[in-house]
């Protein structure tokens, strides 16, 4: 492997040059590097010129890694848990946009369905709702919890994938498929919450503690073990922390400090501004690219008190016609 | 018995390893030149007897075969031809070689010894085969749909299995697994007089002085003995309440994973005990009997995965915690509210005097104290329940859950790499091809139509193997090193699988394999295929000087007498009622039937004194 030259910026936007030894494109979508300097193994996910053309909201899913990397960054800082992926840095006005991120640890979960036994079942049951509470404490929904998107390293889980992670309170949009979906994630309807992944976590944790395929909502009947998660395929699911005392597990969030928001507004400011430099000068492709943003928030949202309007008016109706006959 | 050490000088290399029996196959021209390396072989003292197979025209033998232990084999034509030795009449061959069949016949030892032996009693030591074999090689087609099918049957899908698991000769595995009762011993947790049981009783007692005050209440009784009674009312609902959180805190804090758990169980009055019966062994030896007794009766190895993982399942605990819930479903919080205000007896006039008995039944009723006392019992056998199945019962269900997840893994392990291996195999015998037409083939034909019986047989050898590839695990999971029931595994599937094909190969699959501990379906395709066969009785019995495919040409007849000493071979699985006397039972399941030795006329035998390099 010879070394190349890797330019990004860092998560606070600064650019960056680092000298790294790549792996070729296997993966078309995804390679590990090496830094030469330091040695630490990296993940570099990019959308390549083929695949971009033809499916241009990749772009956007590579954008929002980028930005939901940076959020927990800024809101998690130094005590940064070992269950989320980690943005080293991003590029993502080039040809062929990329991210960079901490490596993987382990092997994708599916690799031990029906395997691990009991200690592990509960460490991985409590790293992965670990996972899900401190996503939820930084307001962000994954969204794609599955046993692709989920790594078990013998002691820890490692959540990947952050491309379709949104805030909490935007609009479920019509998205993923049965088991690990749930059922209002797969309608698109009412407003994305953490209770979308822990649907998706405990159908993660029913598969890989059984081992049996599932097409829809598990039978827990024959899995005692596994009742403490019933209730999250109910319709009034549980708090992160409530699954977490279930299983005597602390509320990660006592530990770690979310950063108040001063410093979140900061980190998207910065995030921002550094787009914004980059994007200045390609302004005319930029707009080509998002063309058909995919995030739904960012697009044709309407102002909160339109919803209300036709009652409004309805209303007001009503007590003209009062009044009138009155 | 060792096998028969085939040389071939063809090759020009040097003797391999030599054992006591040695097969030389040359031809006739190269025999000369291989002098020295024959007095080798012959002078070791490691080789016992040795049997020269010369193919082609013009026999000349080496000083090296000269005198008494020269047994040699002429072919002059390896395709042969059919000869009555009686009549001397002959007729064309099948036109194939016949060579590999030849010496495939002759590395079976007893076949070996046999020939041998017979050469002895022929001038010479010198003569000519031929024969009348049934050959009962499988088809290569039909081993390969064969072993794709086993493959396919291991290889399956692990089914889904979600009734409740079943082992009717195991006592702990039920219980601990919940398919059976808990034993009454431990169900009953409380240590007399400890915290909880006097919890309990005051309780009970308080309920029971409220009700006692209740049946007291009489048309007379004045307003202080009424609000008295409420005074119960309330004192039992207390107990009762301090009773339920004491439960609840219990279940909740206390984890059978907790290091001091017996000791904060005692000192909270319950009972903390092992059970009997429960211990890492006995389990581990009750999953034993269970999984060796599924593997006798060759049940299905990916259900037995798919039941292993249900026992694993019902068999993990709970953990109490999940149980607080149940606290407030059992003595609901309007229960005890209703205990702590209860409600004054009607007041109206109306009410306390000319509706006496419908009013006093009214209050007796609003009090509750009926529903108190069953959320109290209700409360108690939860926690006397969850004592046993979580607590006491912890342990034995975390290594039972463990022990049975590990073998299904390593059952699973095992149906990848059996399913794997056979696939590999299917592949290559699907490349071979298909039988000599210098047999008869009717076994071959009858394996044919039996391969549905064959994948039986084949199904269970391997389904057999798998105890031997468990046995070295068993001692892990007695002592809970779980990782460490699976090493070596994998190597162990692989050799034994290696020494099954070879078993296949040269033994063939009406013998039992090694590691077999069962002839189920095999005596059956023995008796279909081999013993129902015309053709094998009549190649048995075939007369020496009748027709047979003599190994040599149409010019070499001339030089062979008209006589002949017969061999006649069958493997052993055969063996029955009705043989012929003298047959040579071999081990080896390929061929039955006659070889016949014709020895050659005087004179033809030349030897060849040229010498080395010749």
């Amino acid at each position: 492997m010879e070394p190349e030259p890797l330019d990004f910026n860092s998560p606070d936007g600064d650019p960056v040059g680092w000298e790294v030894e790549a792996e070729p494109w296997q993966d078309p979508f995804e390679r590990r590097v090496t830094h030469l300097a330091t040695g630490i193994k990296l993940v570099q996910r990019r959308v390549p010129r083929s695949e971009g053309r033809e499916r241009e909201y990749l772009y956007d899913l590579l954008e929002t890694e980028a930005r939901m990397g940076a959020r927990l960054l800024t809101l998690l800082g130094r005590a940064y848990p070992a269950e989320l992926p980690r943005l080293i840095g991003y590029s993502l006005d080039v040809e062929e946009p990329f991210v960079l991120l901490s490596d993987y640890r382990g092997e994708p979960v599916s690799r031990y369905s029906g395997a691990l036994l009991i200690t592990d079942q509960r460490a991985m049951q409590v790293s992965l709702l670990r996972a899900v509470r401190i996503l939820s404490a930084c307001g962000i929904v994954h969204r794609r919890i599955e046993p692709a998107t989920v790594r078990w390293d013998g002691s820890a889980v490692q959540l990947t994938d952050l491309s379709h992670a949104t805030l909490i309170g935007n609009r479920r949009l019509r998205m993923g498929e049965a088991p690990y979906a749930c059922p209002a994630q797969r309608q698109g309807t009412g407003l994305a919450a953490t209770s979308d992944d822990l649907w998706s976590a405990g159908m993660v944790i029913y598969r890989t503690v059984t081992g049996r395929e599932i097409a829809d909502l598990p039978d827990l009947s024959a899995t005692p073990a596994l009742q403490p998660i019933n209730d999250v395929f109910s319709g009034s699911p549980p708090s992160a922390q409530e699954m977490l005392a279930r299983l005597r597990a602390p509320d990660p969030m006592r530990s770690l400090s979310v950063e108040q928001d001063l410093g979140l507004e900061e980190g998207r400011a910065a995030f921002d501004r550094a787009r914004e430099a980059k994007q200045e000068p390609v302004a005319a492709t930029e707009n080509v690219t998002r063309a058909q943003p995919v995030i739904e928030e960012e697009g044709g949202r309407l102002p909160w008190w339109a919803r209300w309007l036709p009652l409004a008016v309805l209303l007001v109706l009503l007590v003209l016609l009062w009044v009138v006959t009155r | 018995m060792n096998p028969v050490v085939v040389f071939d000088l063809r090759k020009g290399e040097e003797p391999p390893r030599l054992a006591g029996q040695v097969l030389v196959v040359t031809d006739t021209g190269r025999l000369a030149g291989g002098q020295r390396v024959l007095q080798e072989v012959f002078s070791s003292r490691l080789v016992r007897s040795v049997l020269v197979v010369a193919l082609g025209p013009d026999l000349r033998l080496p000083p090296a075969l000269d005198g008494e232990s020269r047994r040699v084999l002429w072919v002059g034509d390896p395709r042969g031809i059919l000869w009555n030795a009686d009549t001397g009449e002959a007729a064309h061959g099948p036109e194939v070689s016949s060579e590999a069949i030849l010496i495939d016949l002759l590395t079976q030892p007893e076949v070996f010894d046999e020939v041998v032996n017979g050469l002895g009693d022929i001038p010479y030591g010198t003569a000519s085969p031929g024969w009348r074999i049934v050959a009962g090689r499988i088809a290569p087609e039909v081993l390969s749909q064969a072993f794709s099918d086993v493959a396919g049957r291991f290889g399956g899908p692990v089914q889904q299995d979600t009734g409740a698991f079943a082992a009717p000769l195991a006592t702990a595995l039920p219980v601990l697994s919940g398919s059976a009762d808990l034993p009454a011993d431990l169900l009953d947790a409380f240590i007399p007089e400890g915290r909880v049981d006097r919890l309990y009783r005051r309780a009970h007692e308080q309920v029971d002085r409220a009700v006692r005050a209740l049946d007291d209440l009489r048309y007379f009784t004045p307003a202080p003995a009424r609000h008295a009674i409420l005074d119960e009312v309330i004192a039992a609902g207390r107990a009762l309440a301090e009773f339920r959180d004491a439960v609840t805190r219990l279940l909740t804090d206390v984890d059978h994973t907790d290091e001091d758990v017996g000791e904060v169980l005692t000192a909270h009055g319950v009972k903390f005990a092992t059970p009997a019966g429960m211990g890492h062994a006995e389990i581990v030896a009750e999953l034993r009997a269970d999984v060796e007794g599924a593997l006798a009766e060759r049940r299905s190895l990916t259900r037995l995965v798919a039941r292993l993982r249900l026992l694993a399942d019902q068999s993990a605990p709970i953990g109490s915690a999940a149980f607080a819930g149940d606290c407030p479903r059992i003595c609901p919080d309007e229960l005890l509210n209703a205990l702590h205000a209860p409600p004054e007896f009607p007041a109206r006039l109306i009410d306390r005097f000319v509706y006496w008995r419908r009013s006093r039944a009214w209050w007796r009723e609003q009090l509750s104290l009926g529903p108190a006392r069953t959320a109290l019992d209700g409360l108690r056998s939860l926690l006397e329940r969850v004592a046993a199945s979580e607590w006491m019962l912890g342990e034995a269900r975390v290594h039972t859950s463990d022990a049975a997840r590990t073998l299904a893994a390593s059952l699973s392990e095992i149906c990848a790499q059996v399913a794997a291996t056979l696939t590999d195999w299917s592949k290559a015998e699907a490349g071979q091809a298909a039988a000599s037409a210098a047999l008869d083939e009717e076994v071959t034909v009858r394996l044919r139509d039996r391969g549905g019986q064959l994948r039986e047989v084949i199904a269970g050898d391997v389904v057999d193997a798998v105890a031997g590839w468990l046995e070295p695990g068993w001692t892990s999971l007695e002592h809970g090193d779980y990782r460490d029931a699976q090493l070596g595994l994998e190597r162990r599937v692989e050799e034994t699988l290696r020494q099954y094909r070879y078993h296949l190969a040269h033994r063939g699959v009406q013998e039992r394999p090694e590691f077999g501990t069962g002839d189920t379906g095999r005596q059956e395709l023995v008796d279909a295929v081999w013993r129902q066969s015309q053709q094998v009785v009549r190649a048995l019995r075939a007369a020496p000087g009748g027709q047979m495919l003599q190994l040599c040409g149409d010019r070499d007849l001339s030089l062979l007498l008209r006589r002949a000493h017969a061999v006649r071979f069958a493997p052993r699985a055969v063996r029955g009622q009705g043989n012929p006397p003298g047959v040579v039972w071999t081990r080896s399941g390929q061929y039955a039937g006659t070889l016949r030795l014709v020895p050659l006329r005087p004179g033809t035998v030349e030897e060849n004194w040229s010498g080395d390099g010749a």
